[in-house]
């Protein structure tokens, strides 16, 4: 599945500085769809180089990082049960950063 | 999320506000799902609402805005003078940034407020750490390694500030302090036990009785909302970079704390800031007077403000002066106050007068003292007690047992190396630390046992000459009697016709008569 990720905020520190990532992420197996959840966890293997901790925080985002599901607040959606399409855009932002 | 639903699709949940669009945002504060459009609006004018209220400014004021570059000073600058433009609140707005010098943090962010300049049409004033202090952080970093360098950096960025509002001849400065920071503040501040800030932390404006006031529009604002929707839909200029001396800051974990509370609740915020105003400082509770330096003239409740402490450690090459507890130059530290300062478990040096005195170990405190521990030993008396740099001072010994006769063997006073050490140690634990110095006591130990078992050996020999001369003595006499007895004897045997005592004398005696 084609999807856009943006790291903002300092988080793209943590993935070698790049902000914007055009990736390809395969469904789980025997999964129908893709998840938040999912997303996450190919994410902190696939995308964060250091210090996972100031993205994830147990199965789920660090407190203090914002996400945006196609420019929408993923709080709306499920969190992590928000399924993903093709060519979805998920932001990653960062307020733990100084102001 | 029931199973099935397709929450993103457009229109599946509208903007409570206006219903028409799409909501794009849950509202920390309220919990309410508003869209872009009408979360712009409703956020400026709550801004405006704080303003107004609180009555911030007044028209014809000269403002500076503390600007970093970050996403909060950024986000406030672009507000106040929306809404400076939009209800004409009159004011001739600045920007204002402190260059910290700190390379590959606050050079670039300061390319950010330089363009915030252009893109608010707004007069930037930078005032840099290394005009008003002669140091860079980096330089200060440099000198004092990453343990106390937010404490340098936050006192001086405070008074830059002011002295950057001074030459702008501003009548307030804003600054971007959001809800989070000040309920991070309010926790920081029953944390340290510092009343006098938990008492003014909340206030939305601060100093009104020094030069230059500050306030905090944001006060109410959730970081939440304005980094993600300001600050990313708008696309504001900002700058994201963590300051690469901060990591061992204690503020971040309170930070934490704060964003833990949020997700599980997010009115947290708002109620921390409120308990936070509701604290009522008891009446009798002293509080440092406000006065003068007297060196810079800056407010400060002590002889001299802080940054002139912390300045004048670096300027003499003691950067630890000023930090943690009052030590050093505006350490008023009375003697009777000395036990405060002193901590269990440190080595110090007793000076009992007359050539006596020991090195020990603080032990415990008692209502009248301190009291040390040498070795195995407890001591009492009344003696002067040196530690680190400190000068002597009289202090009462307390304790059971008598001073060891050393009076000779003590060391100088300018061999004591007792630092200060941070906790109560164990004994051992604080040889280890004062290794300098327990060598020095161990060996100090060791020759003074020789020298008492060898004035003993001394003693010792003279009693055995002594003995051996009265042995001679007395087997002198002895022999005397003896052979006065064998006379006596051999007397009577001549006496005797028979002959038979005679002989059995004879062989007794030996055949020497």
């Amino acid at each position: 599945m084609q999807l856009t990720l943006e790291f903002g905020g300092g988080l793209e520190l943590l993935c070698q500085s790049v902000k914007i990532h055009n990736v390809n992420v395969d469904l789980p197996k025997g999964a129908e769809k893709l998840t938040m959840k999912d997303l996450l966890s190919w994410v902190s293997t696939n995308l964060i180089k250091e210090r996972p901790e100031m993205f994830m925080k147990g199965e789920s985002v660090r407190p203090g990082v914002l996400v945006l599901v196609n420019d929408c607040d993923w709080e709306l959606s499920g969190q992590l049960d928000t399924t993903l399409e093709e060519k979805d855009v998920v932001v990653f932002i960062s307020t733990l950063h100084g102001g | 999320m029931e199973a099935g639903a397709k929450p993103k699709i457009s229109g599946a949940r509208l903007c409570c506000s206006c219903n028409q669009r799409r909501a794009a945002l849950k509202r920390p504060k309220t919990l309410e799902q508003i869209c872009r459009e009408c979360f712009y609006e409703v956020f400026e004018e709550e801004i405006h609402q704080v303003i107004v209220e609180n009555q911030l400014f007044k028209p014809g004021e000269r403002i500076a805005i503390g600007a970093s570059g970050g996403k909060d000073s950024t986000v406030l600058a672009y507000v106040l003078s929306e809404l400076n433009r939009r209800h004409n609140y009159g004011l001739d707005l600045f920007l204002l940034s402190v260059d910290e010098g700190i390379t590959g943090y606050r050079d670039d962010s300061l390319e950010t407020v330089k363009r915030n300049e252009l893109q608010y049409g707004l007069p930037l004033k930078i005032v840099s750490y290394k005009d008003l202090y002669g140091w860079t952080m980096d330089e200060i970093v440099k000198m004092i390694g990453l343990k106390n360098n937010c404490t340098f950096c936050g006192v001086f960025r405070r008074q830059a500030l002011d002295r950057g509002a001074a030459l702008l001849k501003v009548d307030k400065v804003a600054t971007g302090h959001n809800a989070d920071d000040i309920a991070e503040t309010v926790l920081l501040n029953i944390l340290r036990g510092d009343i006098a800030r938990l008492g003014r932390c909340t206030s939305i404006t601060t100093g009104e009785d020094g030069p230059i006031p500050r306030c905090k529009p944001f006060k109410y604002t959730y970081e939440k909302e304005i980094i993600s929707t300001y600050a990313y839909f708008k696309k504001l200029d900002y700058f994201s970079t963590e300051c690469i001396y901060s990591p061992n800051a204690y503020r971040g974990f309170a930070r934490e704390f704060i964003k833990d509370l949020e997700r599980i609740r997010p009115r947290a915020i708002l109620d921390i800031i409120k308990s936070g105003e509701n604290f009522r400082i008891a009446t009798s509770t002293k509080m440092p007077e406000q006065g003068t330096c007297e060196r810079c003239g800056y407010i400060s409740s002590q002889k001299w403000c802080k940054a002139c402490v912390l300045l004048e450690g670096l300027n003499r090459g003691l950067p630890k002066l000023g930090i943690g507890r009052s030590r050093g130059l505006n350490s008023d530290v009375k003697k009777d106050h000395l036990e405060n300062v002193m901590e269990l478990g440190e080595l110090v040096f007793i000076n009992f007068g007359q050539g006596l005195s020991i090195m020990a170990v603080i032990y415990e405190r008692c209502g009248k003292g301190l009291l040390f521990e040498f070795g195995a030993h407890r001591i009492t008396g009344e003696g002067s007690v040196t530690r680190g740099q400190h000068l002597p001072v009289r202090y009462l010994v307390f304790a059971s047992a008598s001073i060891p006769p050393m009076a000779s063997s003590a060391p100088p006073d300018s061999a004591i190396t007792g630092q200060n050490s941070r906790k109560s140690l164990g004994f051992l634990a604080n040889a280890k630390k004062h290794k300098h110095s327990f060598i020095q006591f161990a060996a100090m130990t060791g020759i003074l046992l020789l020298s008492i078992r060898s004035l003993g050996q001394k003693y010792r020999i003279h009693d055995l000459q002594e003995d051996t001369a009265a042995l001679k003595q007395e087997q002198a006499s002895l022999t005397e009697r003896i052979n006065y007895i064998k006379r006596g004897l051999r007397h009577e045997a001549s006496l005797d016709p028979t002959g038979v005592f005679a002989s059995r004398i004879r062989l007794l005696f030996g055949e020497d008569n």
